[in-house]
């Protein structure tokens, strides 16, 4: 068998990538060793992000594996996307698998050149402006956000049903497929908000395959595009040799289309080696190239327009009414920066709501503006915010969400538990019930009752507001159908913040 | 024999699949009619694993309730992500030695699980209970957790309320059912024991019962028969409870019971704990039905 050697490192790295997933779960340490926010020190769109959001504070040591392949994209181009991106790894997978099955189908007529400098350009004027959605298509948030959020729970779903089926015929034989697969499954049952969409926005990157391999890597991925421009001046690239006899082989093999020019288009390039193993003459080959200015000079135009055109959608929210009907129920995970600093560090990659222990953190559709779509917040009927739990600040990668040390969040106010007395058994029925007393985590409880002198034995529950930290136990247990009787609210008795 | 082509093994799989949910599960055993006190062993001491050694010697042993070969639960209450000294769950000694002891009575199998209330991974840790289990080093035990798709709708027999439940299906298939609650503080019963603790092996909106508490956990408690019932009062939490948090509300108390009466079980907890049984409704509405004695004065305490 031929050895090859880029699909061996792009599936070995893959496999890192999912060992990284698949350990980002509490499984009985309250520090995790191998978080798959990891990922994203090698990310430097990343980097640009957070520098977007805090300035010079983004010049930080946690950075300095993205900035050293920067440094090493100028002098060997865009390796990171044929060799390591674990997003390029799923689409050459993925595409292969799609022309397999439907045909190779008409090939769209390839863009003359790398068109994604202008998304990029496009998403950091927004960014800059105020629309802070960088991340929402950084290659890796997108990777693991839909992992996270609609393929893995789908996988886990359909293992578990299976798992359900051997159980009738032997619980023996369950138990121990469960224990085989217990490192890939998820704990409970993971369902998510927005995992309609998320899977659908997936789902068509996927499908872009099939106008031409490596669509998204050449024409829209912001990251690929980042990597291109510094690989554009730098001093290599791939250019003919003076043996070469113009037979286009390289140009109709290259998965990108870089290879239609020559000097090979370093922008687009992603370094997979394909020209100069169909050359029949090996003439195609790395070498010196003379450095060229960031973005081709016929797209200057186009990127010009693109930051134009950013700056005005970043602006856009301050003139949409909706942005300030945040509602009363947008709850942050513990931990987190304040609400605009928050939306602007987070890149939605949601590692928050992969390691959640209850399933808690849902990505926002609308509910916290257009800036803040995929954003995680606590949806308490869902999934609760566990005690002593701090894994949410441990794995997120820009510091959107902060790290608690021990004992620091147990006291972390999220939100305040407010009573439907209209709803609530004891108040509207005088029937006793206090499941929400039974589970509220503090000590003393925040939540307490009091006596009816008129109905003796009556319990009837009230928040102690000084002591609750809007965990949200009480909303998840509470055993009304549908919405509970008592819910969080963002308000927060502790702290002015949120009325700035 | 002629090889299973892929079609026939797939239309074989099916229509297994299809029959399973149609397999007779055994329903819920109702329960006897006129309660005799039975004996109940009353133990103190500083050691949980003696205490456990002790009390049950005093019953005849594990090997009156275990025969070789049976299939044990051992039903702890790690319904919180605490720590022992918090005493919100059962001592996990108490829990790692009746494990012991069934399996050396013969047991084929010693399940150990709580469907908890805050997260499981971190209650079955953080209680010790995941640790003293491992500790024993025996494959036949089993710390496991809750599934959801071992849930079955059962009908209770004689069920006032409680008429209909889903239950976990390996507690309803044990041999034998041990039920090993710890003594705590809980603002809507006063107190929470042995009877409540069954609540462990209710699936569904399970809070929903505590709108009738007394009544069904009596129903769950006919149904669901602990075949014995070793009492944890090694620490009580007094307040906060169920959960507490913190050692300010926890008395140590150095003592224990081990009994076959589900209702003299609690009703020694409460009274180790403070108050008098027949005011917590649960126990006296167990009484008063017929599912044990609550009348310490009748039962012979060895």
């Amino acid at each position: 068998m031929r050895v090859r050697p880029r699909r061996t490192v792009q599936l070995l790295l893959f496999l890192g990538f999912l060992a990284l997933f698949a350990r980002t779960a509490y499984r009985g340490q309250d520090l995790l060793d191998w978080p798959v926010h990891l990922v994203f020190r090698l990310d430097p769109l990343a980097f640009v992000a957070e520098a977007l959001a805090v300035g010079r504070e983004a010049l930080d040591p946690r950075w300095l594996g993205a900035l050293v392949l920067a440094a090493a994209t100028v002098f060997l181009g865009r390796f990171f996307c044929g060799w390591m991106c674990p997003m390029g790894t799923v689409l050459d997978g993925a595409g292969a698998g799609l022309r397999r099955v439907v045909g190779p189908g008409r090939r769209l007529r390839r863009a003359p050149a790398a068109l994604a400098p202008v998304v990029l350009v496009g998403l950091v004027a927004a960014a800059a402006a105020g629309l802070p959605l960088l991340g929402l298509f950084d290659p890796l948030s997108l990777l693991l956000r839909s992992l996270t959020l609609a393929v893995h729970p789908w996988l886990d779903a359909g293992l578990k049903a299976a798992i359900a089926v051997a159980d009738r015929a032997s619980p023996d034989a369950a138990d121990l497929l469960y224990r085989w697969l217990n490192p890939v499954l998820s704990f409970g049952r993971p369902r998510f908000l927005t995992a309609g969409l998320t899977a659908a926005g997936f789902g068509a990157v996927l499908a872009l395959e099939l106008l031409a391999p490596r669509f998204w890597c050449a024409h829209l991925c912001p990251l690929g595009a980042l990597l291109g421009l510094l690989a554009r001046i730098g001093p290599f690239g791939r250019s003919r040799a003076p043996d070469c006899r113009p037979c286009s082989a390289c140009g109709t093999a290259c998965p990108t289309g870089a290879s239609a020019a020559d000097p090979a288009e370093p922008g687009m390039c992603i370094q997979c080696g394909t020209c100069a193993s169909v050359c029949p003459r090996a003439a195609r080959r790395p070498g010196p190239v003379r450095p060229s200015s960031p973005v081709p000079r016929r797209h200057r135009r186009a990127v010009v327009a693109a930051a134009g055109l950013g700056l005005a959608a970043g602006l856009f929210p301050r003139i949409r009414a909706a942005e300030a009907e945040t509602g009363p129920y947008l709850l942050r995970p513990p931990g987190a920066k304040g609400e605009d600093e928050f939306r602007k560090r987070c890149i939605r990659c949601g590692a928050c709501m992969r390691v959640c222990p209850r399933n808690a953190l849902h990505p926002t559709l609308l509910g916290a503006g257009l800036g803040g779509m995929w954003t995680p917040r606590l949806v308490p009927r869902l999934g609760y915010c566990e005690y002593h739990c701090r894994l949410c600040g441990q794995v997120c990668p820009t510091g959107a969400i902060g790290y608690l040390a021990e004992g620091e969040k147990e006291r972390w106010t999220i939100g305040l538990a407010v009573f439907d007395r209209n709803r609530c058994l004891p108040w509207r029925s005088g029937r006793n019930c206090l499941v929400c007393e039974e589970h509220c985590p503090t000590q003393p409880k925040a939540i307490v009752f009091d006596r009816d002198s008129g109905r003796p034995g009556l319990k009837l529950p009230r928040v102690e507001e000084n002591r609750c930290v809007g965990c949200g136990i009480c909303e998840t247990k509470c055993p009304l159908p549908g919405r509970a009787a008592i819910r969080v609210t963002r308000e927060n008795p502790l702290s002015l913040e949120i009325f700035f | 024999m002629t090889p299973l082509s892929r079609r026939r093994f797939l239309g074989l799989g099916l229509r297994a699949a299809a029959l399973a949910p149609w397999l007779p599960l055994p329903l819920a055993r109702p329960a006897r009619a006129a309660p005799v006190p039975r004996p109940l062993a009353e133990v103190r001491g500083e050691d949980p694993a003696a205490l456990v050694r002790t009390a049950v010697g005093k019953l005849g042993g594990m090997a009156a309730f275990v025969r070789p070969g049976d299939r044990v639960v051992v039903k702890p209450n790690i319904g919180w992500d605490r720590t022992p000294e918090e005493a919100a769950n059962t001592h996990p000694a108490v829990v790692a030695e009746l494990a012991r002891l069934a399996r050396r009575a013969g047991a084929r199998l010693v399940r150990v699980f709580d469907r908890t209330c805050n997260d499981a991974r971190r209650s079955y840790e953080r209680s010790g209970i995941r640790a003293a289990v491992e500790a024993l080093g025996d494959d036949g035990v089993r710390l496991e957790y809750v599934r959801d798709d071992r849930f079955v709708v059962v009908a209770l027999a004689g069920a006032r309320k409680l008429t209909r439940w889903p239950l976990y299906r390996p507690a309803l298939t044990a041999d034998v059912l041990i039920n090993c609650p710890v003594v705590k503080h809980h603002g809507l019963t006063g107190v929470t024991l042995a009877m409540k603790n069954l609540m462990g092996v209710m699936g569904g909106n399970r809070g929903r019962i505590h709108w009738d508490i007394a009544e069904s956990l009596v129903d769950l408690n006919l149904a669901v028969r602990s075949h014995l019932v070793v009492v944890d009062a090694t620490r009580i939490l007094t307040r906060n409870g169920p959960q507490g948090g913190g050692t300010e509300g926890v008395r140590v108390a150095n003592r224990l019971a081990a009994t076959t009466d589900v209702v003299a079980a609690d009703a020694w907890g409460a009274r180790v704990f403070g108050v008098d049984p027949m005011e917590v409704g649960y126990i006296r509405r167990a009484h008063e039905r017929g599912l044990g004695v609550a009348d310490l004065g009748r039962v012979p305490v060895r």
